[in-house]
Order: C-alpha cells, then structure tokens, then sequence
C-alpha cells in the first residue's frame, strides 16, 4: 500500500483560517491528501472539522490559506468550482431528488444527451449499471430514489462520486444513521475507492471505525491544528487525548453535590424510535445520555418534554404523573428544554434578547398586558449573571455569538424555574471558554438543587458534568454508569454493543 | 451558513436602540414627506375637510389591514377576506336595519359570518396544515359563490335605515367621521393586543420559528386559527361599516378588496414570512396607499392604472423584503 | 406504505373520472350523445391547457395565479392585431405571454420573492394595464379562422381539443425527457442537490413560470377565438380551476413530482362535474362553491397535518393491540 506515488499529497490545504462573528473557527490549519488514502478529520463538535470541509467544497470562503490540488492552486468559490476540480462530496445530509430515478440523480447535472437535446436515456441507464456493478450494488437504476433505504441511497451518492472522476471525495459522517452490516457494505466500497487511487478525507464519530479504515488521522481541537497520526500510530486512546487535549477544559466538579430525593421518573417511555426507557433523575443531579447519533437520546428527551408524541410509558414528576401532550404541560409541570439546534429549535432570531429571555413566562398585569418593565428587569439580571455579551437589551438574537445564544436560551428556561432541565447537546458549536462556563453553571445549577438531564455526544463532557451516564443503543437502554467510575471506552462499548445490561449506576434507583 | 454572515443589515450588532426606533417606524417618515409633498402641491389637501376625507377612504381597508397584520405575522396569509367583506356589506344590507332590533342583527350577524370563516380558514392552515394561500384561495370562491346564491346575483339595497346604522358608515362624531373613529378604535386595540398581550407575543414567536414557539410552550395551532378568526372578524366589520355607506351594493363588490389590503400591510413593513411587523406601520402603510390613490386620482389617473400602480408597490415592497432577508441570512 | 398511499392518490383521479362518468350517464339522458361530449371536450380544451402549464409550475413547488390575467391579455393582444394576420397576432399574443412568465421567473428565482406574491402582483398588474387599454371594453372582431379555432372541428372533434391534446403531449414529452424539463422536477424535488450538481436551477424555474404563462396565454387566445371576443375582463378564476385540476389529477402542491396527463385527468373530472351540474340545472353559483371547496378538500386530504394525524392515530391503536395482547410488557 505504500508505493512511492502514494507519498505525494494530491490535495494540500495549508494555513486555513475562518473567522465568524464572535468565533474563530479555524486557526492557521493545515490538511493533506494522498491520492488512494483514507485520511479521518477528527475533532470534537465545535472544532472546525464541518468548516474545512465546508471551504474546501465550495460553500464557505476562507478567510486566509492555500489549498493546492495536485501542485495546482485552486480557488474555489462555490460548490460547482469544486466539482470542476474533482472534489466531490457526500454530505451528512444526503443530496438527492427523491422522484428522479437512481440513473438520473447518478447523472444529476450530467445527463448524456443525444442530437437535438434529448436526454439518452439508455446510454444513462447502461453507464448507471455499470458503476453499479462495479460498486457490486444491485439496485435498479430505474427506481425512484424516494423507495430507497438510507444505505442504499448512500450507495447511490458515492456510485454519483465515481461516475465523474473525481480526485478528492469528502464523506461527512457517512454511516451514522447506518447499521453494523450496511456500515461493513460501506467499508468494502470505500475500498473499491480507493484502489481507484481516489482521496478520501473521512468524517466520523465512531472510532472503532476510524481505526479500521483510516490510513492517517488529522485531529483539530478549538480550531487549531493537532497532529497528524500515520496509520501504525492510529490508537484510540491517542486519538482521545488529542481531541481532548487540555485537561483542564475539563475539571471535574470537585465539591460533592447533595443528590435527594426522586423528581422525575420516566417510566417504559415508547415512542416510534424509543424501545421501553426507564430511568430516575434525582434532585441536585446531573445524568447524562450518551449514545451514538440514531440512538434515540434526542428523541428520549423530547418525548419526555411533549414534542414527540409518547406510545406508551409514564412520566412521574415529583410523585405525580402528568400528562406531557404538549411542551407547555412540561412547562407548567416545572421542565425546562435548550434544544440540540439553537437556531432552529430554541431561538427567534430577528427578535430581541429580552423577549428571548421572557418568551416562556410572560409577566401580565391584572389587565392582561405584558409588564414591559419586569420583562426588561428578568432580562437583565440574567445578562449579569450569566454573563451574556450583548450591547443591550433589545438586540436581535442573530448577532450574538453562539455561547451567548445558548446563555439566552437556558436563562429562559432559569427565568421559570424549573424542577427539571433538560439541555439537549448544549455546548455543541460553542467554543472552549463558554463551554467551561456553561459546565460552571449547570454544576452551580445543580448545587442548588435542580436537577438537569443532559444530551451530549462528547464523552469528556458527560465524564466531566455528570453524576451518571445513561447509555443508549438502538432506542433503549443499554447501561447506566456512575461517572465517577466509568470511562470513555466503557461508555463506548456500552453505546456500541460490546458490553450490555446493567451497570453500576442502577443501583441508585 | 446562517452564523457566516457579516453583519451587513441596516441595524447592525452594534446599533444604538433608538437609531433601531427610529428605522422601525420610517415608513412614518415616508408618509410624512407624503403629507407634505402633496400640500405643497395643493390648497385644499391640508384642510380638515380633506383630511378627514382622506381618512374616511382609508378606514374601511384599515380596519381590514389590521386584522390582516395579525395573520401575515402570524405566519399566514389570507386571500378570502375581499369576498368575506362583500359577504358581510350584503348580509348586513339585507337584514333590512331599518329598526334598532334589525340594525343589532344587521352588524351581529355579519360578524359572526367573519368569526366563523375564520375558524373554517385558520382550521384547515392551522390543524390541517394546508397551504394558507390555496385555502384562502378556495375560501374565497365558497363566500363569492355563497354571496350570489344569497343576493341571487341581485344588487342588495335598504331604503331609510336606521339612524344609528347609517352613523356606522355615514354619521360624524364632531368633525370625525364614525368610520375613522372605528379604524382608528380598531387600529388601538390591534397595536395594544399585538405588543402588549401575550397573546401578540406568542403570534410573534408563532410566525418567526413555530418549532421554537412549541418548544417554549406556546400552543402554534390555536394562535393561528386565532389569527385567522381576527382577520375574519376585521373583514366582516369593514364589511358592515361598507354596507352602511353605501347602503346599496353588488354582489360581487368585494373583489379587489383583499389585493388593496395585502399591500397596505406588506408596505407596512410587515414581513410575508411572518414574525415581523407592526399594527401603527400598517396604518401608515394604509395612509399612504390612500393618498397616493387620492393623488392619482386628482391626476385624473384611471382605477385601473392605479391597479397597475399598487401591484408594482406590491411587489416592490415585498422584493425590498426579500433582499433585505437575503441579507441577514 | 407510502407505496400503498401513492397508489390510492393515482387511483383516486381514475376512480372519481368513472365514477362521475357513470352517475352522470345514468342521471342525465343528454350526457352520452355525441354533441354534449363535443360540448365537454369544447369546455375542457381551454381550462386543460391552462392545467398543463400551471402543472410545470407547481412541479418546481410554486404556484402561477397571474394565468388568468395572461389568458385576457392574450385575448385582447389578439383581437388587437388580428388584423395583421391571424398567425402573427397568435405569435405576438403567445410572445407577450412568455415575457410575463419571464417576470415571473425573475422576481421568483432570481429576486426570491415567493411565489404566490410575485404572481399575485403581476396578475393585479398585467389586469389593470389591459383594463385601462380598453377602457374595460371588450373587443369583438370577426375572423373566420378565429372562429375556426374556437369553435370549429375536425372529423367531428373540435379544433381546440387537438390543442389541447398537442400541449399535454408536448410539455409531458419536454419535462420527461429534456434536461430542461428534468431540472424543472429537481427545482422543486431537491433545489440544493441542483444546485451542487451544477445543474441550472433559476433558469429551470424561469423556465417552468415561461411555460405556464405561454400555455395561459394559448389558451386565452382560443377562448377569445371562440367568443370572437377579446374581453379585459374574463378569466379571473382561471388559476383556481388550473390548480383544482392538477391537484385532483395528484400532483402534489409540494412540487418535485407528478405528471401533466395526470393533469388531464383532473381537467376532465372538472369538466365532467361541470358539465354535470349544467345539465342537472344546477345554479352557477353552487358551482362556484363546488370548486372551492372541491380545491380545499382535495388539497387538505394531501396536506401533512391531516396525514400526520392519521398517522399518530394508527400507531396508537396499535400500540394498544400490542399493550392489549401483551400485557406483561408494561
């Protein structure tokens, strides 16, 4: 595998930088390609990793930086410049018309055409088999796309990839809504790819993934560039002490927190994706639910906040069951919820920091009219105590920066004092010294009493924030750990199916 | 790509609150300049007389620009209120108001026929989710149909009404109009049910991001069905206090209405994709629609010139809103 | 099972066509004669190639409601200038039609400005400039061809049935199997996969609105060819009765999907039901009613809230057959 020809980078990307308003999100990074490798971009959420490719397949500009292709300096402006050059990408969000054939969508902006404009039909079809076939897919170029399982359609992107040459392909996570068997398909064509001598710059959460198809790993942490580990020195711890990297992002709470009595108990929660859920959150706690992307932890929250509708199951708050049809029976019960995408799930953008802030509890006098000045009070006491960064008050929510924003969302969820609140990945997107402050505060949160059910993907947080870990796998329970004894790897066995049933933290309940 | 934006909208991240204030209600700039402009221009317009004139023209698209507001910001939108209206002057015509007991049904009835359609509206775009110009877009051919199976596609007309129905459309209180009084009445409670309820607060919410609404606990189908039974109700008042003014009408009168109301609202700023606006700039949007209409028509510009002119505000308000969106996001 | 959902939505046009054929030739014994088929093929023709234009439209996912006001500027653009020959006052009615659609795709693809609005301005527009033109006078001239047209027929066919016939064929032909056409599919199926692709999306929508306003204006010039008439006025529920029938024939609102002989089932379900109702003597009026809320009803069974309701309420009913069969589950 290491023919001298391999050495030489395809793709260099070199001293890339980008900056959004009140982020940096790449620093002077640097990322190279060999033609016919697997190269992983790893990094936690929030580290730059959606940025580079993003620039790197036309949809963001860099603000400083090279990227040469083959010797070649390229200055790609939009996605269709990307795909002159031969980058192509898959992205996470699949990139399909769901009425249009499996040739058609193949050939998408590429139609063969015959005299006088018509499309030919069979000479798409014939070309559509035969890279197929050679991807040893049976799927008929005929179908709608719409009839296709999500692996299939994933096929079906990377059988667009191949048909056009393409030096450089991105896959952003590309098997995270896939199982174990359509994951191992996906690795036996990722070979075929890159016999083909096509470079592929690899996106995953999963490491034992990583570890089995990547030939180098380039990680990033806060923006910056890490390192770069040669396929001999890919290990996952060394990967997790790269990502990780300071320890001291993440200091334990060291105080002991008073954990007391049962506030909220789920009991057998079902939803369409949730399989009989069970767990028991106490007052003063903190438990976090881990669990690959498509585990069902998102959706175990939401359900127990009354956005998803629930099949079966009970939800007892504080002794007594209630009825969540709609988030505003959790809201009046005593929860609270910061969704995983702020900006599409928690804020109103165009609308001013103060109504952010008192959106979910309006004050009324006894005429029924909003108390404007109470409204501006509740707001700015939280602006002080959260130490949210915002000119004033009435400033649209849209120009602060992603800390602050997610500052504004749990201050809405403080300023109705709840029992329980939920925070669904809250530090996704949000850099190191706000996340520090948002660990600070859901501990301080948690000191007085309240107790909080957390959402995360990154492991090191739940170890830092968490009393116990819940761990999911495929919409149920697979362990509940004690963060204090726990480790990431058990987690992840537990997560990925390695280890299950029980763990320590049952014992608790 | 959303957090990727430099921060090119007019109001920037560092703009002071007033130079905000300011920019929120410009169009009363505008509308002053327009004042000004024409009584330059003219002896008579800046008398009283004229004023209230002018007034009285714009109250009954007001009244309906209102209830309008609520919908557009709301998320919604709503092509059914010119037949609603015409609905609401015939039925009101065709009580006969000629007694104080008949007038109370001549103005009740109408009104309710508003509240309901309302309901059937915000039922299928709220509960249903069906797309609110293809339902209003039907409704609207239901209440023309309804209207000419009712009249029989006759002119509807009452002979000597009661005092105090011919004051709705007709009478002054002082130098007032009655209809001005009900705009401006209308307009008042709008602009303190809008930014001062939780009620407008939560349409608001609703019309901005209605999965963050649900998720701050504000129930999105009843605001807008709300929403929809207050543009049901504007309609059929607009629709009482046309009948009482005219007090002879045909059926099919109300066609045209709904394009003069939708662009009064949308010049007002208002933003079609919900969450933006304000009751006090649809006023002004509504007084300028009316002034430019009474200029045109002093320079002896035909209606239906001034149907061309109204599309090209129209979309020129809307393509300014656009453009500006495309801006920020 | 959304197989099972796509079928019934195929079916439902098919069924509702015989079914209304059937009740209508067993109620009226004028349905079945030769004449009122005539009559019916007379009446769809122009209403049929409004439906397949404002197909192409709604394929992108967006609405054309400016057809009404072309069909009258066609008509009046035509009796204008029929004196100059009746194929270059055809052209020049058609050509003003297309540069409507081109405003259209303009304000929609390239000033964003949504759709409904954008059409909604250049419907008030395009009817106050033809207004003011003739003072809202119609015009009425004589021209033997026109009449031809408009009401002659072939082999016992009427002319504008071939018409009619050909548009279907033609733009069915064009969006399957030109790439134009098929950017117009993926404009409303999956407008950012286009655009990754490479694929011209503003121009695939400017395109579909251009097709739209040409086949409104077509059919505005056939209407005025059969009342010898080019009036300012008519036309105003055209895109109501367009959108009824490519809603009826299941094409779906959401655009990306669909089919233009599709369409024409729903031309004919609209043209039979109205036919019907004339001949049963029932009052324009109701019919008025009758497409509302045939539009409504139709549009609302497609629309996502009542699907999802369904859906909630399947799935608790069997997860209360699974709790009822299996009780030691909970």
């Amino acid at each position: 595998m290491t023919s001298p020809k391999q050495e030489i980078p395809v793709l260099v990307m070199e001293g890339i930088s980008k900056s959004f308003p009140g982020v940096q999100a790449l620093k002077n990074v640097r990322f190279d390609l060999r033609a016919g490798e697997v190269h992983a971009l790893l990094g936690e959420n929030g580290a730059g990793k959606s940025t580079l490719i993003k620039i790197l397949c036309g949809a963001y500009r860099k603000d400083s930086g090279h990227i040469r292709l083959e010797g070649r300096d390229l200055d790609v402006n939009n996605p269709a410049d990307a795909r002159r050059y031969g980058i192509g990408t898959i992205h996470q969000e699949l990139m399909l018309v769901p009425d249009l054939s499996v040739a058609e969508n193949i050939f998408l902006g590429r139609e063969p055409v015959r005299a006088r404009g018509r499309i030919d039909w069979k000479a798409m079809h014939q070309e559509a088999r035969r890279v197929l076939e050679e991807l040893c897919v049976s799927i008929d170029s005929y179908q709608p796309v719409r009839t296709l399982s999500v692996a299939q359609k994933q096929l079906v992107e990377i059988a667009k990839a191949l048909s056009q040459n393409l030096r450089v392909l991105v896959m952003d996570e590309p098997t995270s809504a896939l199982t174990e068997q359509e994951t191992a398909h996906l690795m036996d064509r990722i070979m075929l790819l890159k016999k083909k001598g096509i470079g592929i710059l690899y996106i995953s959460h999963r490491l034992e993934e990583i570890m089995s198809v990547a030939d180098r790993a380039t990680i990033l942490r806060d923006g910056e560039y890490i390192g770069t580990l040669e396929k001999g020195e890919i290990s996952s711890n060394r990967i997790i002490e790269m990502m990780v990297g300071r320890q001291d992002v993440y200091h334990r709470w060291s105080g002991q927190r008073k954990i007391g009595e049962p506030v909220l108990e789920v009991q057998h929660l079902t939803t369409p994706i949730v399989k009989d859920v069970s767990f028991t959150l106490h007052k003063g706690e903190i438990l976090g639910i881990a669990g690959l992307m498509g585990s069902g932890r998102t959706e175990t929250v939401r359900a127990v906040f009354g956005i998803d509708p629930r099949l079966s199951g009970r939800i007892v708050l504080q002794g007594r069951e209630i009825s969540v049809k709609h988030p505003q029976k959790a809201i009046s019960a005593g929860m609270g919820f910061a969704p995983e995408d702020r900006k599409d799930q928690a804020l109103f953008l165009g609308m001013s920091v103060r109504t952010n802030v008192n959106i979910a509890r309006l004050f009324l006098n006894r005429w029924g009219l909003r108390r404007l000045t109470e409204e501006r009070q509740v707001a700015q006491s939280y602006i002080q105590s959260l130490d949210i960064r915002t000119p004033h008050l009435e400033q649209e929510t849209l120009f602060l920066s992603g800390g602050n924003q997610q500052k504004v969302v749990i201050a809405r969820w403080l300023s109705t004092n709840p029992q329980v609140l939920i925070l669904d990945e809250p530090t996704r997107g949000i850099d190191v010294s706000a996340k520090g402050e948002i660990h600070e505060l859901m501990a301080q949160l948690a000191a007085k009493g309240m107790a909080i059910l957390i959402v995360s993907s990154e492991l090191p947080e739940l170890l830092t924030v968490c009393d116990r870990i819940l761990v999911m796998r495929e919409g149920q329970v697979a362990g509940t750990l004690m963060a204090c004894s726990t480790t990431q790897a058990e987690i992840i066995a537990y997560a990925t199916g390695q280890l299950t049933g029980g763990g320590a933290g049952e014992t608790r309940d | 790509m959303r957090q990727g934006t430099s921060s090119v909208r007019t109001g920037g991240p560092n703009q002071s609150w007033y130079a905000a204030i300011l920019q929120k209600y410009s169009i009363w700039v505008v509308l002053m300049l327009l004042v000004l402009g024409m009584g330059l221009l003219s002896d008579v317009f800046l008398t009283w007389g004229n004023i209230f004139n002018v007034l009285r023209q714009a109250s009954i698209i007001g009244i309906v620009a209102v209830g309008m507001t609520f919908v557009i910001i709301g998320g919604g939108f709503d092509l059914s209120v010119g037949a609603v209206l015409a609905f609401s002057a015939i039925m009101s015509i065709q009580m006969q108001p000629v007694t104080p007991g008949r007038t109370a049904l001549a103005v009740l009835l109408p009104l309710l026929v508003g509240v309901t359609t309302g309901t059937v509206n915000g039922f299928l775009v709220g509960f249903l989710r069906v797309n609110p110009f293809i339902t209003t877009l039907g409704t609207q051919f239901v209440a023309l149909g309804i209207t000419l199976l009712y009249t029989n596609g006759q002119h509807v007309w009452v002979w000597n009404p009661d005092p105090v129905y011919a004051a709705i459309g007709g009478g002054f209180l002082g130098p007032v109009p009655i209809p001005v009084l009900i705009f401006a009445g209308v307009a008042a409670l709008g602009h303190l049910v809008l930014s001062y309820t939780n009620f407008g607060q939560y349409l608001m919410a609703t019309g901005a991001n209605e999965g963050a609404a649900v998720l701050s606990g504000i129930r999105t189908l009843w605001i807008k069905v709300a929403s929809f039974i207050i543009v049901g109700t504007t309609a059929a008042l607009g629709g009482v206090v046309l009948g009482s003014r005219v007090k002879n009408l045909d059926p099919t009168a109300g066609i045209g209405y709904e394009f003069e109301i939708i662009t009064a609202v949308v010049l007002g700023g208002t933003s079609l994709s919900g969450g933006r606006g304000s009751v006090l700039n649809t006023v002004a949007g509504v007084l300028i629609l009316t002034l430019i209409a009474n200029a045109m028509t002093l320079l002896n510009i035909s209606h239906h010139y001034q149907l061309v002119i109204r599309g090209l505000i129209l979309v020129g308000s809307v393509a300014l809103d656009a453009s500006s969106r495309r801006r920020t996001a | 099972m959304s197989g099972f959902v796509k079928t019934t939505r195929e079916l439902r046009a098919l069924v509702m066509l015989l079914l209304l054929f059937v009740v209508m030739a067993v109620t009226s014994p004028d349905f079945l004669t030769v004449r009122n088929i005539q009559n019916i093929l007379l009446q769809i023709a122009v209403n049929g190639i409004v439906a397949a234009g404002m197909t192409v439209v709604i394929f992108t996912g967006g609405f054309d409601l400016s057809v009404g006001s072309v069909m009258a500027l066609a008509g009046v653009l035509l009796m204008k200038t029929v004196s100059l020959g009746v194929i270059p006052a055809i052209l020049i009615a058609t050509v003003a039609g297309v540069l409507v659609g081109l405003i259209n795709g303009y304000l929609i693809s390239k000033a964003r400005i949504n759709p409904f609005i954008a059409t909604l301005s250049t419907m008030i527009i395009i009817r106050g400039i033809i207004m003011g033109a003739t003072d809202a006078h119609p015009i009425s001239v004589w021209n033997e061809t026109l009449f031809f047209l408009g009401l002659g027929s072939v082999i016992g066919i009427p002319v504008c049935a071939f018409f009619l016939v050909a548009v279907v064929v033609i733009l069915h032909y064009f969006v399957s199997n030109y790439r134009m056409g098929r950017y117009i599919l993926v404009s409303g199926g999956n407008v950012q996969a286009g655009y990754l692709a490479g694929a011209p999306m503003k121009a695939a929508i400017t395109a579909a609105y251009s097709i739209s306003s040409a086949s409104a204006a077509l059919a505005g010039v056939l209407l005025a060819a059969r009342l010898s008439t080019g009036s300012p006025v008519v036309a105003q529920d055209a895109p109501l009765l367009a959108i009824a029938a490519v809603v009826l024939g299941g094409t779906s609102l959401a655009g990306g999907s669909g089919s233009i002989l599709k369409t024409l089932l729903g031309v004919l379900i609209l043209g039979i039901l109205s036919n019907g109702l004339n001949l049963l003597e029932v009052s324009s009026y109701y019919q008025t009613i009758i497409k509302g809320v045939l539009v409504v009803g139709v549009v609302a069974s497609d629309a996502p809230g009542l699907a999802q309701w369904a859906q909630m309420l399947r799935r608790r009913v069997a997860s209360a057959r699974i709790q009822r069969e299996h009780p030691s589950l909970d």
